[in-house]
């Protein structure tokens, strides 16, 4: 405990010290963009300097597009007439990560599960293996919408992180867990933040949790039920659930003219798994339940997690205001897991 | 909060009579949500389900799509609807294009004083959505004149008398009037570089019900798929002139854009083109009057194709 | 890059045959010859094969394990990336990612009476199976076929299903075609699979059988058999699903907790009745 060495950079020179960082190494964190339609904000993880820096925001887009990006080339073809080849390249470059939530994280290291199953996607992990985490810790809900405590997340965990930082007043703390995480000190150090002791963190507010571990083989259980039919008719079969979904992760693959790429794709659409002979989701509440079970039931049977971090993205950002909390009640209370 | 009060009192009331009499198989409106706007929609299949109903200045979404969906899963039912004035519109599209029965669609219309835009909204408190007022209403509100929905059934509620305080579609007029062609062009392709291709815009429309979408057509791949802002200009254009002559402004694609992009001005601007060279027409507004790009008539203007 | 689990290989055309007005078969041969010395599959493996710039598409090996210098796999032209298979030539590049999935037990078959029955463009995966069993015809008890298409014309690998039908002592086959789509000089048979089951009484007692065809058509014949006393783990059957990746990360194979490209595309009849559903 006594190399610990805790920062405390104040807000106004918080920009600052992310410039002085981005020089060393570069930076992705949250900023602001503002909405098209002049109707307000949304934040968003990207590279430090193109909008203004908010660490307090639920972004609108996770943390996935940082390590599976919404677009990614994974192939190119160059073709004469004699062979075609096949040209690839993995993102190499070291960068920092500042500021992301636990909830966030946990879906990260979530997904590696899967990406790591038998085979490994190296565009995954060259970019979980560049990125030097900074998690900011959760003492309390950012809002109602959270609920990272219903499915085994703690809001402030620190041992996989590489720095860890919290909000206090006028600034953040930041300090250092692990190695790779020097760098960010010493940047600290350089700027002239004040050295302070490593605070004491405790989680307040995370009330009310429904047990959703362990619940997934009474849900598979109930797959045929006629609940599914009733449960939420209000779901549009849109992507914007999936797309802003931290453990969300499936994807296309198209070429493009001399190019394979692969982008984010929803299940809860149509298309998912239609071919011309077969189409075994037609109805909209059967692409619902898939996207439910696939969360709360199959990955957590697969992978020994549950598919889902309760980071609010999906209740925040739904359209049709379908709240994924109330049908994963009525259906746990329907398979009997609470009353 | 006016009228609007005893519209949901009248509805709740409506509903159960008619599914008790047996004579609808499903009623469609909205129920309270615990999150904003407030409310969302709502199915009701049995006399019960009709206590959650509930009408007032947060009910935006347009149940026209509601209806469709529920009449093409059970084509032999009919089904009860409170519909807006503007959502009606879209319920008068359909039926001209034969999508709907609409002797199987009982519409329950009533007079809107308008909704509140969520986006114009500050915060997330269920207070702050309480009421109308002159900043958080919607645009298309501002210049409505089907307050009182046409063509319905049944009316439950007083008529109202509310006169449009703006022109129509007064916000595109002034955005195309004030802007060049390069300044428009940078305009959309700042919008479209943030478009993530969620498909919100076309799958919460009532009129964009194509079984495969041509954005899936792969031979040829008409719009390619990843979301580069060539890309999904290329699809918002395709997508407005699939439109042209058949939007009637309910404004849903642009309430549901997670990224804010005011496709409202893309739709309308094109409503406006149509209104322009096809003798004031307007969709949803007359059922006898043929939607001009549906039909073909020797005075139709060429001046824009030769 | 280390390893880029996307990356194909490169395969080029050597022989294109016609099977029916909308199917064709590739024979195709590994461009490098490394690629051809290290490859190995085993029967029911599928592969994610394109026409560069035209899309991957799922097609399961065609060909017997034992023909080392090159596959061949059967594409029915469908949408844009069959029809640009459709178009190619002898010498054309294809790419190819595999083999995936899992395979026939044929360990397990061995002493036992075996029945293969395909339907349509469904006998292209057990193509490889059958060759198997009558090269190592002693192995194996009873051999069975029994071949089922819509009309003559769709039968698949006419030449090769002929001459099994032809040599009784090798394997016992029965062709048939749905009723109106017998030719006036047919001499199969014009029924559903089901009723021919029906008439045959295949006598489930050491009994495995493997069926392929529309999805329709397995789960009737499969209904079927456990009707004749098969027991459902010994029913086994190749599943087609959408799939993109074969590799388990694109997820939309996924049905149940159940991955088709990974756990699949080979089930037993008692492994699908414990999916949810979807699969049909």
């Amino acid at each position: 405990m006594s190399n610990k060495k805790a920062y405390f950079i104040s807000d106004d020179k918080l920009n600052g010290f992310i410039e002085s960082l981005n020089e060393r190494v570069p930076v992705y964190v949250p900023q602001r963009f503002d909405r098209a339609d002049g109707t307000g904000i949304y934040t968003e993880y990207r590279p430090y300097g193109e909008g203004e820096v908010d660490l307090e925001s639920r972004t609108l887009l996770s943390v996935k597009s940082i390590f599976l990006p919404q677009c990614e080339v994974i192939l190119g073809f160059t073709t004469n007439e004699e062979r075609v080849d096949v040209v690839s390249e993995a993102p190499s470059d070291e960068r920092v990560l500042f500021s992301i939530r636990n909830c966030d994280f946990e879906a990260v290291r979530r997904l590696d599960l899967l990406f790591g199953w038998d085979y490994r996607d190296e565009f995954w992990f060259a970019r979980r293996e560049n990125t030097i985490i900074v998690v900011n810790l959760c003492d309390s809900p950012l809002d109602d919408k959270c609920f990272c405590h219903w499915v085994g997340v703690d809001p402030v965990a620190t041992e996989l992180a590489d720095c860890a930082m919290l909000r206090a007043e006028g600034g953040y703390i930041i300090w250092r867990i692990s190695e790779r995480g020097d760098v960010v000190i010493d940047v600290l150090d350089k700027v002239g933040a004040d050295e302070v002791d490593v605070p004491e963190v405790e989680a307040k507010g995370f009330d009310n949790a429904i047990e959703v571990d362990g619940s997934h083989n009474a849900l598979f259980e109930i797959f045929t039920d006629e609940i599914w039919k009733v449960l939420e008719p209000s779901c549009i079969g849109c992507g914007i659930c999936t797309f802003v979904c931290p453990t969300c992760h499936c994807f296309e693959i198209q070429d493009e003219g001399s190019k394979r790429v692969r982008f984010w794709d929803y299940c809860t659409g149509y298309e998912f798994t239609r071919t011309e002979a077969h189409q075994p989701r037609p109805r909209q509440y059967q692409r619902y339940r898939q996207r439910v079970m696939h969360k709360y039931s199959y990955y957590p049977r697969r992978f020994g997690v549950v598919g889902c971090t309760g980071c609010g993205r999906c209740i925040s950002a739904c359209p049709q205001n379908v709240d994924i909390r109330e049908d994963i009640v009525r259906l746990l209370k329907r398979a009997k897991v609470i009353k | 909060m006016t009228e609007a009060v005893n519209i949901g009192e009248e509805f709740r009331k409506k509903a159960r009579e008619l599914l008790r009499k047996g004579e609808i198989n499903a009623v469609i409106g909205y129920k309270k949500s615990g999150l904003p706007p407030y409310s969302k929609p709502h199915i009701a299949l049995k006399e019960d389900d009709t206590d959650e109903f509930i009408f007032d200045a947060n009910c935006v979404h347009n149940l026209v799509l509601y209806v469709l969906n529920y009449l093409l899963e059970y084509p032999e039912d009919k089904v009860a609807v409170l519909l807006k004035g503007c959502d009606q519109k879209s319920l008068i599209v359909l039926a001209q294009e034969s999508k709907i029965d609409r002797e199987r669609v009982k519409v329950i219309g009533f007079g809107c004083p308008g909704v509140i835009d969520p986006r114009k909204v500050e915060g997330d408190e269920e207070d702050a959505h309480k009421s109308l007022t002159a900043e958080n209403v919607h645009d298309k509100c501002l210049y409505c004149d089907v307050r009182n929905t046409p063509q319905a059934d049944i009316f439950i509620g007083e008529m109202v008398d509310i006169k449009p305080t703006k022109e129509r579609y007064f916000r595109e007029r002034e955005f195309y009037g004030k802007k060049s062609e390069s300044e428009l062009l940078d305009f959309w392709k700042g919008a479209f570089s943030s478009c993530i291709r969620c498909y919100a815009c076309r799958q919460v429309c009532p009129l964009c019900y194509c079984d495969i979408c041509i954005s899936y057509r792969n031979m040829p791949q008409w719009i390619e798929l990843s979301p580069t802002t060539d890309n999904n200009m290329l699809f918002h254009v395709r997508r407005a002139m699939c439109m042209a002559g058949r939007c009637i402004d309910c404004g849903e694609c642009e309430r549901v854009c997670p990224v804010g992009i005011p496709l409202r001005l893309i739709y309308n601007k094109v409503s406006l083109e149509i209104e322009d060279k096809y003798d004031g027409y307007r969709a949803g507004m007359d059922s006898e009057r043929k939607p001009p790009l549906q039909e073909y008539s020797m005075a139709d203007p060429e001046d824009f194709i030769l | 890059m280390v390893e880029n689990i996307y990356q194909p290989k490169m395969m080029r055309v050597i022989e294109v045959r016609d099977e029916t007005p909308t199917i064709k078969t590739f024979r195709l041969e590994f461009v490098d010859d490394e690629d051809r010395k290290n490859f190995t599959f085993k029967e029911g493996q599928f592969g994610e094969f394109s026409v560069p710039g035209s899309g991957e598409a799922t097609f399961c090996i065609a060909s017997p394990t034992f023909w080392r210098d090159y596959i061949e796999i059967t594409v029915k032209e469908v949408r844009r990336a069959t029809h640009a298979f459709h178009l190619l030539d002898v010498g054309d590049f294809v790419t190819f990612r595999g083999p995936y999935g899992n395979w026939f037990p044929v360990d397990d078959f061995y002493g036992k009476n075996v029945m293969v029955i395909g339907g349509g463009i469904g006998i292209a995966p057990l193509r490889g199976l059958i060759h198997r069993v009558i090269k190592e015809r002693k192995k194996f008890g009873d051999f069975c076929i029994i071949y089922a298409a819509r009309c003559v014309e769709e039968l698949v690998y006419k030449e090769e299903v002929y001459g099994w039908w032809e040599s009784d002592d090798i394997c016992n086959t029965t062709l048939c075609v749905d009723p109106g789509g017998e030719t006036p000089d047919w001499r199969g048979k014009v029924s559903f699979v089901p009723p021919v089951l029906e008439q045959m009484k295949p006598s489930p007692k050491n009994g495995v059988v493997v069926v392929c065809g529309p999805p329709i058509m397995i789960r009737l014949c499969m209904e079927k058999l456990v009707e004749l006393g098969f027991s459902p783990d010994v029913l086994y059957t190749t599943l087609e699903a959408k799939m993109k990746c074969g590799l388990g990360k694109c997820g939309r194979c996924n049905i149940g907790d159940v991955y088709i490209c990974k756990d699949g595309p080979v089930f037993t009849y008692a492994q699908i009745e414990g999916f949810p559903g979807e699969v049909w």
